[in-house]
């Protein structure tokens, strides 16, 4: 029988089974990360129980009016003040620089009071038809919730805090 | 072989996957969502040490491919919107949530691919809830991707 001479004898670490494990929580980790944006957030509108602020029209303001219809498969905005409605746009030709962009903007502007905050009325009515898709609804909120009017002495510019939903006659 | 470098190498590696992963939560469906340009952050649920809660809505196609009928699902949960019944039951699910969070928010997550009428019939169940209850205000918000995308499709 062989006799082992403690004293020389080298103390060995066994690496194989560590890096068996590490590339298995490696590759583990690698395959299941996903590069992700964080999502973000818009409120949703008219979830207040009481009337007063559901049914709008305060201080003789009138709302602003923006109809979403399918015209030929195509989804069309048209936007109406005062009765005056403003030339058909497909939603894709939205902007803040649109023509429903810059009207949104002069109905704000036309709408402050002496502090630089919008009017107690001042809201957007959306009447949209039931095949509408999401899509074209989120991208006429981006415009309404992109338009800002910089007032004199106001430390925020203002904005439209309202959207209402209008049920199809 | 000289082990030391590729072990630095792969502990390294191991350490960024492990502390970098996030696991998706089960509340968030697989879905696309619309993008927009003007929306806010989306706070975490914990607010100064207290949780908040929230009750995370998924609006989809019930199969994969924008296929079959939509679906609204809670945690897994499959509503169907043509049913009464399940309408009902997210309501009910609804109230329980809203009972054991009092300050807890509803996050709606809507495919970008679905029409209007769907977002409405839950906006009506959410205020049917409203009108049932002593709440005042349910705190709503859609989910929205921060992303460009191409153009909306018609």
């Amino acid at each position: 029988m062989k006799k082992r001479n403690k004293k020389n004898s080298e103390i060995e670490v066994q690496f194989t089974s560590m890096i068996d494990m590490v590339f298995l929580l490696l590759i583990f980790f690698m395959v299941t990360a996903k590069f992700v944006l964080p999502e973000r957030s818009i409120p949703a509108f008219g979830m207040e129980k009481t009337d007063a602020t559901f049914g709008g029209g305060g201080a003789g303001v009138e709302p602003f009016k923006i109809h979403l219809r399918k015209v030929q498969g195509a989804t069309v905005v048209v936007g109406e003040y005062r009765g005056e409605m403003m030339a058909p746009a497909t939603v894709n030709d939205l902007g803040p620089g649109s023509d429903l962009g810059q009207h949104l903007t002069a109905y704000l502007s036309d709408n402050l009071n002496d502090s630089g905050k919008a009017l107690e009325g001042v809201e957007v009515v959306i009447e949209c038809e039931d095949s509408v898709r999401w899509e074209a609804m989120i991208r006429v909120f981006d415009i309404i919730r992109g338009v800002k009017v910089e007032a004199s002495g106001a430390k925020e510019p203002a904005t439209i805090e309202k959207i209402r939903f209008e049920e199809q006659t | 072989m000289n082990m030391t470098p590729m072990i630095d190498c792969t502990m390294l590696l191991l350490v960024f996957f492990m502390v970098t992963s996030k696991f998706k939560s089960a509340e968030a469906d697989i879905l696309s969502l619309a993008y927009a340009r003007n929306a806010d952050r989306i706070e975490s649920v914990e607010k100064s040490g207290e949780m908040i809660g929230r009750y995370v809505i998924n609006v989809r196609h019930e199969n994969p491919g924008k296929k079959g009928p939509v679906v609204y699902t809670v945690r897994g949960v499959v509503f169907r919107h043509d049913s009464e019944e399940g309408m009902k039951r997210l309501g009910n699910s609804l109230k329980a949530f809203k009972r054991d969070n009092p300050k807890g928010e509803v996050m709606v997550r809507v495919d970008k691919d679905i029409e209007y009428v769907y977002v409405k019939r839950l906006q009506t169940t959410m205020r049917d809830y409203l009108a049932a209850t002593r709440e005042q205000e349910l705190k709503v918000s859609y989910s929205v991707d921060p992303n460009p995308s191409e153009q909306v499709s018609q």
